[in-house]
């Protein structure tokens, strides 16, 4: 019985999600063929998604396909940049949090850096780090790294006043007070913190690649595209973009997410 | 107590120019050891500041004409957003269908980085403000869009029944709970697309201006290596930022959400 | 079990449920609230109905008040079938429901304005039922000002303002505590006898019935059906204590231990059910 149900709401919410989608691609075809754009401008679907097979079964130099290297260029910068990010801003996040004095100091730094598009360093990093992937990687670093910080120190600072009473009543010590109870405490704002810091990541890096002439990656793909006119790549490379990022935020968040915060009921919305 | 009050506002001031300051000393120490040769000091880049507050050719002062330009195609791009991306979510608010059929794709495109349409407006329409008013409203709608739209759905169902049992029409419903409702959704997006808005225009220049704007001047000053004024640049974009972050969004939400003391999320 | 002993003194009664039927869900999800409610309410009448939780008590007052539409059965307010919400009905809800953006006196006029009436006369209108719910002075402060004695005031006379037929209330001092539900309980009689107001009450309180009701119905667990009515012919202002309204309550108690022992034992084999596994 239970199986069934399961099985049941999957495909009910896969089919919510992708017959709309489908609906607005049989929308777009036809606009696209009804002469109303000039096709360059808007290639219609069947045109786009069988590119996406053409550039995925390309072939490179070096063997493998043209859209599979780009893709896996941008992850793996996308990757690191993200895991140091990540990584830097829940330290500091928790240092910020926990203590007064480290998040005197930081905090006017940081309100004052984090307006700053991650895209603006580029030209500073591109003058130390050269024209590779070092530049990339210390972009998504950066743009990856505030929301981290900034909802880590927060959900830090959000945890309630109760439950570290409780804890001290109960004989917990420093350590276990923040291994026990301030960590799980701030799992959802963290949680909500990485995500944004993963999306943000996301967007300065492929901004990055079209500025930075990084020669591969999908940024570079579409960017490079237009000076052939080829828009085909160019929505291609869009779709596979949107598709990419979504599959990755289910998958690196979703997991995580069901093992803690939704089993222990805290939900946190994240607009 | 008037005194009180503006010893701990100086109080406030220092102990957040401090750890600034610290960073220009260790920043000006770090440039005189020439540890990183790119690297300009802080006095090199305060001259050039000054040297950019110089008027130009037609009388303003440089760093001003580009702040200029940039701020008008801000402006314009965001207002578009906002102009597009509430009624839009209105309507996937209210109507089922319509948002049957846009959530899926506007979730979908939301995390599409805003500079990926770049080439494709570059094909569109070149170089110049066009382009770069478009990357704007395209930053900004998602946010503001998906936010208008879960502000109306997340409205307290029973303040929808209760204005029904009064006896109010759809357009009553509409206008006078719907939309004062999803207010703090709104401005929520609002907020989120003012930053994005602000991001697309920084890349957008740096792609597809030619000879004014902010982006532009970093972008164009790497080319001919003068680090001071991409740093410069830099300094004002990020003053920039700050500022509209405090004056423009912080503002409006003080006179519309808190007054009602609904919190935001 | 009793079933409709609604005997009509005089004239047709004001509210009536035929036989009402409930059903929520599709095919294997299907969930029946309500098998069978069937009773009038009289005018000028404060009837309570209590029940066990989960037993679709509320469930029967949204479809009183047009929120949903019954699966079977009639309900007719003055004769006449009820098609959706409207203004003839008067709801209170448990959260109070109030607009945050929306001043008290503004929450009060809404339904006046609503109904096209002219804003000064609407409110002047909310002026009077302001004051008849004693909060003269903070006709201008926000809801979230408010304490949620307060905010119920406030949504009771929004309620009222607009002189609806019948009014509808849904646990409506559930979110307060104790103090403040006998103080609220005492100043809805007060305010209630000023206007004698047809109303229909649902509550999980047994205490707060007796000392409220004219009448009170009580609906079996789920799926629901009513199992008694019992009428409280006591003059009011009532005392907790004395011998016949606590006779009164344990007449009430009564139908309603049974039922709540049954509603109990369901959820718990349920749970029991569903810990042994998965049954397929």
């Amino acid at each position: 019985m239970r199986r069934q149900g399961r099985a049941r709401s999957i495909v009910s919410s896969a089919g919510s999600f992708i017959l709309p989608l489908l609906l607005l691609c049989a929308i777009w075809e036809i606009v696209s063929r009804s002469g109303l754009v000039k096709p360059v401008l808007l290639p219609p679907p069947s045109t786009v998604f069988p590119r996406i097979i053409t550039l995925a079964t390309t072939p490179t130099q070096r063997g493998g396909s043209l859209l599979v290297e780009h893709i896996l260029t941008s992850l793996y910068r996308l990757g690191l940049g993200f895991f140091a990010g990540g990584l830097g801003g829940i330290v500091l996040g928790l240092a910020m949090g926990s203590n007064k004095f480290v998040n005197g100091y930081f905090n006017p730094i940081i309100s004052i850096l984090m307006p700053v598009p991650g895209i603006t360093w580029t030209p500073i990093l591109v003058l130390v780090l050269g024209f590779g992937d070092s530049t990339l990687i210390a972009v998504t670093f950066i743009a990856s790294f505030f929301p981290v910080v900034c909802n880590t120190a927060s959900g830090v600072r959000s945890v309630k006043k109760e439950l570290i009473w409780a804890a001290r009543i109960m004989g917990a010590g420093r350590v276990s007070l923040f291994l026990r109870i301030f960590l799980p405490s701030s799992a959802p704002h963290i949680l909500a913190g990485l995500k944004l810091g993963l999306a943000a990541g996301w967007r300065t890096l492929i901004a990055v690649e079209m500025i930075a002439s990084a020669l591969w990656g999908l940024g570079y793909m579409i960017f490079d595209a237009k000076e052939y006119l080829r828009t085909d790549t160019i929505y291609a490379g869009i779709i596979v973009m949107a598709i990419i990022y979504a599959v990755i935020e289910k998958a690196a968040f979703g997991f995580v997410e069901k093992k803690t915060i939704e089993k222990w009921g805290v939900v946190s919305e994240v607009a | 107590m008037r005194r009180k009050e503006a010893v701990l506002r100086v109080r406030d001031a220092v102990m957040f120019a401090l750890p600034l300051a610290s960073l220009i000393v260790a920043w000006q120490v770090v440039a005189s050891l020439g540890l990183i040769r790119v690297l300009p000091s802080p006095t090199y880049v305060l001259e050039t500041l000054l040297n950019l507050c110089r008027p130009a050719k037609g009388g303003t002062p440089i760093i001003l004409a580009h702040f200029g330009a940039s701020l008008f195609r801000v402006g314009m791009g965001f207002s578009l957003a906002m102009a597009i991306g509430v009624p839009v979510g209105l309507l996937m608010g209210i109507n089922r269908y319509v948002n049957y059929l846009l959530h899926p794709v506007l979730s979908l495109l939301m995390p599409v980085p805003t500079l990926a349409w770049v080439p494709m407006l570059l094909i569109l329409w070149g170089l110049g403000d066009r382009t770069i008013v478009a990357a704007i409203f395209l930053g900004g709608f998602f946010s503001i869009a998906y936010n208008t739209a879960s502000g109306v759905r997340g409205i307290d169902k029973d303040l929808i029944r209760a204005a029904y049992t009064m006896g109010a029409s759809k357009w009553t419903l509409f206008s006078r709970v719907l939309l004062p409702g999803s207010m703090v959704s709104v401005i929520t997006g609002l907020r989120l697309a003012v930053g994005y808005s602000w991001r697309a225009l920084v890349g957008a220049e740096m792609l597809a201006a030619a000879g004014w704007g902010l982006g532009f001047l970093v972008f164009a000053a790497r080319m001919v290596s003068a680090t001071n004024v991409m740093f410069a640049g830099l300094i004002v974009i990020m003053f920039a930022g700050y500022l509209m972050e405090r004056y423009l969004v912080g503002p409006l939400e003080k006179r519309t959400v808190q007054r009602w003391g609904v919190v935001r999320t | 079990m009793g079933s409709g002993e609604n005997i009509a003194a005089s004239g047709p009664a004001k509210l009536e449920a035929r036989h009402v039927r409930k059903e929520f869900g599709t095919g294997e999800d299907k969930v029946l609230a309500i098998e069978d409610i069937d009773f009038a309410v009289e005018e000028n009448e404060f009837c309570v109905i209590v029940g066990p939780s989960g037993c679709g008590k509320s469930t029967f007052l949204y479809l009183v008040a047009g929120f949903e539409k019954p699966t079977a059965g009639e309900i007719l307010l003055n004769g006449r079938h009820i098609e959706g919400p409207g203004p003839d009905r008067g709801f209170v809800f448990q959260e109070f429901a109030l607009y945050p953006w929306k001043t008290v006196l503004g929450n009060v006029s809404f339904g006046l304005e609503i109904q096209g009436m002219e804003k000064k006369e609407a409110r002047r209108r909310a002026e009077e039922y302001v004051k008849i719910i004693g909060l003269s002075g903070f006709e201008n402060a926000y809801p979230h000002t408010l304490s949620g004695g307060m905010k119920q005031r406030v949504g009771i006379a929004r309620a009222l303002a607009y002189d609806p037929e019948i009014l509808l209330m849904d646990e409506p001092f559930g979110s307060l505590d104790a103090q403040t539900k006998k103080l609220m309980q005492t100043e809805l009689l007060r305010v209630w006898a000023k206007t004698r107001k047809t109303v229909l009450y649902v509550t999980h309180s047994v205490v707060e019935a007796t000392y409220l009701a004219d009448r009170v119905i009580v609906l079996t667990a789920r799926p629901s059906r009513v199992k008694g009515i019992v009428e409280v012919d006591l003059p009011r202002p009532r005392s907790y204590t004395d011998d016949e309204y606590l006779g009164a309550r344990e007449k009430i108690l009564g139908l309603l231990d049974e039922e709540v022992a049954r509603a109990f034992e369901r959820e718990t084999s349920q749970a029991q059910r569903t810990d042994e596994g998965p049954a397929t």
